[in-house]
């Protein structure tokens, strides 16, 4: 993936396709003077600049469309639960298995969620996104707390692994916007 | 005149750069503009999001220009203002100049309107 794609993908998410088009060619075109340092930098900083302003100008929305997705994680959370009580039931949380199949369903979950964001919120699937990210970990924080202290205490490995837990999902969410997103393109065609 | 949208500072410097570069207003050309006239660099941010801002007011309208190779393929898009943009980008000024009206401040000589 070129440069100019992944900005043009990532700004995509935060505004309309021509705008997020004509602004990653922008920094493309000023890039060879400034340096590819700048170029990764003014991305940051103009996406950032798009999220706040979806935040500010359409708070409803873009909460209303987070809330969505979080409910459809809660329900599938919550069938995941009867799943592995139902047919897992007796496995300790230090067994590779059991987190490999947990992380697998909340994978799975991420995904559905990638695409309910980009379905309910064409061109602002990041601040969405993002907005759902921080309810979910809201979530997991009082999972934790809940959980008897043991249950986390058990498994040594399992601070390290949660960034890269973090991330997998995140790969999941973007990977679900990124499929969803193409196939309404394909479904209707836009010309540039 | 109560109908004139108000204008933030950095809304009429962005106003102002579209009508000095006439039709050759896109972000790069923009931005280059700012810095040259007022020696500060503007966040890519900060000006497409005014950009956007003064669109969806009607201050501005903009328009797709061809692709080029030297931006990955991408379109332009060329900035120009609009009637009413440019009657509170005049209304906006008009009340600095009443201000500055006066005074006598260094190294400045005030055009009268």
């Amino acid at each position: 993936m070129r440069k100019v794609d992944a900005a043009e993908w990532l700004l995509s998410m935060t505004t309309t396709p021509e705008r997020a088009a004509a602004t990653a060619g922008d920094l493309t075109e000023e890039a060879p003077k400034r340096g590819p340092l700048w170029f990764w930098w003014s991305l940051s900083r103009t996406t950032a600049s798009l999220v706040w302003r979806t935040f500010a100008e359409t708070p409803l929305l873009t909460m209303r469309v987070a809330l969505r997705a979080f409910l459809l994680e809660v329900k599938m959370l919550a069938l995941f639960t009867v799943i592995l009580n139902g047919y897992i039931a007796g496995f300790s949380l230090e067994q590779r298995g059991i987190v490999l199949a947990s992380e697998a369903m909340m994978m799975g979950c991420y995904f559905c969620v990638g695409e309910l964001v980009a379905r309910r919120a064409p061109g602002r699937e990041l601040p969405a996104s993002l907005a759902f990210f921080s309810m979910d970990q809201v979530l997991r924080i009082a999972i934790q707390a809940l959980l008897p202290a043991e249950s986390t205490a058990r498994n040594p490995a399992l601070p390290f692994l949660i960034p890269v837990l973090i991330a997998s999902n995140l790969v999941a969410l973007f990977a679900g916007i990124h499929l969803t997103r193409k196939q309404s393109a394909q479904a209707r065609p836009i010309s540039r | 005149m109560s109908n004139i949208p108000a204008l933030g500072e950095f809304e009429q410097v962005v106003l102002l750069a579209i009508l000095r570069l006439n039709e050759d207003a896109y972000g790069v050309t923009i931005r280059n503009e700012i810095e040259k006239c007022t020696g500060r660099e503007p966040a890519p941010g900060a000006l497409y999001t005014t950009l956007d801002r003064l669109e969806e007011k009607g201050l501005v309208r903009s328009r797709t220009g061809d692709p080029t190779p030297e931006r990955g393929g991408r379109s332009k898009r060329y900035f120009t203002v609009s009637a009413s943009g440019l009657r509170a980008v005049t209304h906006a000024q008009r009340s600095y100049q009443r201000l500055l009206e006066g005074l006598e401040l260094p190294g400045l000589t005030c055009a009268q309107s």
